[in-house]
């Protein structure tokens, strides 16, 4: 019998793609935002963003002052680089990866990285991270609302003609993160544990 | 004109400047706020042409993940 997720150590590892820069979004974005990545930590996730600015980086100010886990994945080959030529944050990390593989090549690794994926607001990187997300079929979250490629999407998939996805919407940063988890939840799949006692004269062993 | 007796054709022209300013620019303000520790819980740009404030709000907020206002005329906040 699969160890349920909540008793392991194993989180959520959701990603939040948006804007850097958020000159488009609606006034609220990055307060939302923030939101998200408390909602994230509060629901056993941890977040992972591209190690940029904008609406990743509040979402992940937004994780860490809940207390939980914040990965970057940076386009940067080094930490000089990611501060010094690609002028990204450093703090609001437990971690970072260098990736080396400038944008295009970060966003690949950033969502094959996480369970699923949440859009808020958003440009033409968010557009990328998105679809991405959509070949590799993983889950996607939409905060609606948000502005730019966040309040696109719903008209881009409808239009796409490749199905609707595993693709949830919602205005609420609180429930859109319930929905996401539950998508996950159906999918994750987890190696028992060797600890776990497993059932006799079913099919399963003792360890 | 004449220096020491000598006839100087002038070739030297008044320009008038209308762009200068002392005051910092973006980058030197955002080095002012980005340099604070702790970095302020908000910030409130009160001078400057809006599309400028707003550049700069944007880049407070987006790089510092700081909150920014630029407040319009007769605003009022409660500290």
């Amino acid at each position: 019998m699969p160890q349920e997720l909540s008793n392991s150590y194993l989180k959520y590892k959701i990603c939040v793609s948006g804007a850097a820069e958020t000159e488009l979004c609606s006034e609220d974005t990055l307060e939302l935002a923030k939101e998200v990545g408390r909602e994230i930590v509060r629901q056993n996730g941890i977040i992972v963003t591209g190690a940029t600015t904008g609406i990743p980086y509040w979402a992940a100010i937004g994780a860490k002052e809940e207390g939980g886990i914040s990965l970057g994945i940076s386009p940067a080959a080094s930490e000089i680089a990611h501060v010094k030529s690609y002028k990204l944050p450093t703090d609001y990390f437990d971690l970072i990866m260098y990736t080396g593989f400038e944008y295009s090549g970060r966003n690949l690794l950033l969502i094959r990285s996480s369970d699923a994926v949440i859009n808020i607001c958003g440009r033409i990187g968010t557009l990328n991270e998105f679809t991405i997300a959509f070949e590799d079929k993983k889950v996607i979250g939409v905060l609606e609302g948000t502005g730019g490629a966040a309040d696109m999407i719903r008209d881009i998939v409808a239009k796409s003609h490749r199905g609707s996805g595993k693709i949830v919407y919602d205005t609420n940063p609180k429930r859109l993160v319930e929905k996401v988890i539950e998508l996950i939840k159906k999918e994750k799949v987890v190696l028992p544990s060797m600890r776990v006692i497993r059932k006799k004269g079913a099919g399963w062993k003792d360890l | 004109m004449t220096i020491h007796g000598e006839p100087i054709h002038v070739r030297a022209k008044i320009q008038n400047i209308g762009g200068y300013s002392a005051h910092a620019d973006q980058d030197g303000l955002f080095g002012l706020v980005a340099a604070m520790r702790p970095l302020p819980e908000k910030v409130f740009l009160v001078q400057g042409e809006e599309e400028a404030a707003n550049a700069l709000k944007f880049k407070i907020r987006d790089t510092l993940g700081v909150n920014v206002t630029v407040p319009g005329l007769g605003d009022s906040f409660e500290l």
